[in-house]
């Protein structure tokens, strides 16, 4: 009963905050199995043009609707702030394509919770998943950010209260993408970021808007580049770190 | 110094300042894509000056300086017509917003919140 209790306030703080755009097809059953695990859902459309908004209330979810496109990333800091606003204490994102399982989420948030060195995000990791030209994204982003971390590119990830505080800043809020300017920003805070391998599921309908093709790739990997070379840590801020 | 010795340094000033732009979030990354290829031009020419006589031999301008000059002028309209067009995009949806933000205020009204500020 007292485990029960906790599990029932853990889930009165947690939300969920899912980017939606052009997803009618399968945000519903997403936000119909996230509300029976007794989940608080805001999905944030990014300016659709079929009836994900709807779909997504009907189902349950809080909708917040851009009033342009503005991007994925744009999106889930939306419902981010919206979250930290409603005083939520923890924070999960996911895809709203159906890639991302509503089953791994307790999983996520049990090592979040856990009692010794406690990370600040947990993220939901799959390298199995994604063709050569993610896979060469990843190697090459990886060396040039210096972030120690497999998949860099997962939507799946639980925020608690502090990396909340973090990504939700304006200083964020230029960034195009979800991966390496946030990740680099969550390091550089010195918050803990820990990985757990989870599966993923091959995309419901439609594709990866970033790897769908090599020149968006290249813009992709022109602008995770730039960001990366100039915001990751160099020893010189390590040691100005060390002196403060 | 020589001129090559100071325009190498030059060109490396200006790509270190893009760089700590985009590090302090003062600048759109993407926008950085233009002021490094700027960067780059300036290293480039300054270790093979010959390349800007090339040019001008190749275009028909007998007097390679101009070249150059017609060139900075040429990249600086291309940037500030970019840059317009920028904006104006940026004007629709901060117009959009205005809009929305009105309606939202006179829903609010109609619900019987309190006092909507007018400024």
């Amino acid at each position: 009963m007292v485990l029960k209790a906790k599990q029932n306030a853990c889930s009165e703080r947690t939300v969920v905050v899912i980017p939606a755009r052009n997803e009618s097809l399968s945000i519903a059953k997403l936000v119909t199995e996230l509300k029976r695990q007794h989940l608080a859902v805001i999905v944030v459309d990014d300016h659709s043009t079929d009836t994900t908004s709807e779909e997504a209330a009907r189902a349950g979810a809080q909708v917040l609707r851009l009033p342009f496109h503005a991007g994925a990333w744009f999106a889930m800091q939306t419902g981010l702030r919206a979250a930290l606003e409603k005083g939520y204490q923890v924070a999960i994102t996911m895809d709203a394509d159906g890639q991302h399982s509503p089953e791994d989420i307790p999983r996520l948030i049990s090592v979040l919770n856990r009692e010794d060195d406690q990370p600040n995000v947990v993220i939901g990791s799959c390298i199995e998943r994604g063709n050569r030209r993610r896979q060469l994204a990843w190697r090459v982003l990886r060396w040039l950010s210096g972030l120690d971390l497999a998949d860099m590119t997962s939507g799946f990830r639980v925020y608690d209260a502090k990396a909340m505080a973090v990504v939700a800043d304006p200083s964020c809020t230029l960034i195009e993408y979800q991966d390496i300017g946030i990740l680099l920003r969550l390091s550089q805070s010195r918050l803990k970021l820990e990985e757990l391998p989870v599966e993923m599921q091959s995309r419901a309908h439609g594709q990866s808007r970033i790897f769908k093709s090599w020149s968006t790739v290249l813009y992709y990997l022109t602008y995770s580049a730039l960001l990366s070379v100039s915001r990751r840590q160099y020893a010189s801020d390590a040691l100005l770190q060390k002196d403060q | 110094m020589s001129i090559s010795g100071f325009l190498v340094g030059l060109g490396l000033f200006v790509a270190l300042m893009i760089f700590l732009l985009i590090r302090r979030d003062r600048l759109v990354v993407m926008h950085s894509v233009w002021w490094l290829g700027i960067a780059l031009m300036i290293v480039v020419l300054a270790l093979f000056p010959e390349l800007v006589d090339l040019g001008a031999k190749a275009v028909g301008i007998s007097y390679p300086p101009s070249l150059l000059f017609m060139s900075a002028i040429l990249i600086l309209v291309i940037k500030l017509l970019l840059s317009d067009i920028d904006r104006s995009h940026d004007r629709r949806r901060l117009l959009l917003l205005a809009q929305k933000v009105s309606m939202l205020e006179a829903q609010l009204k109609e619900e019987g919140h309190t006092h909507v500020d007018n400024e």
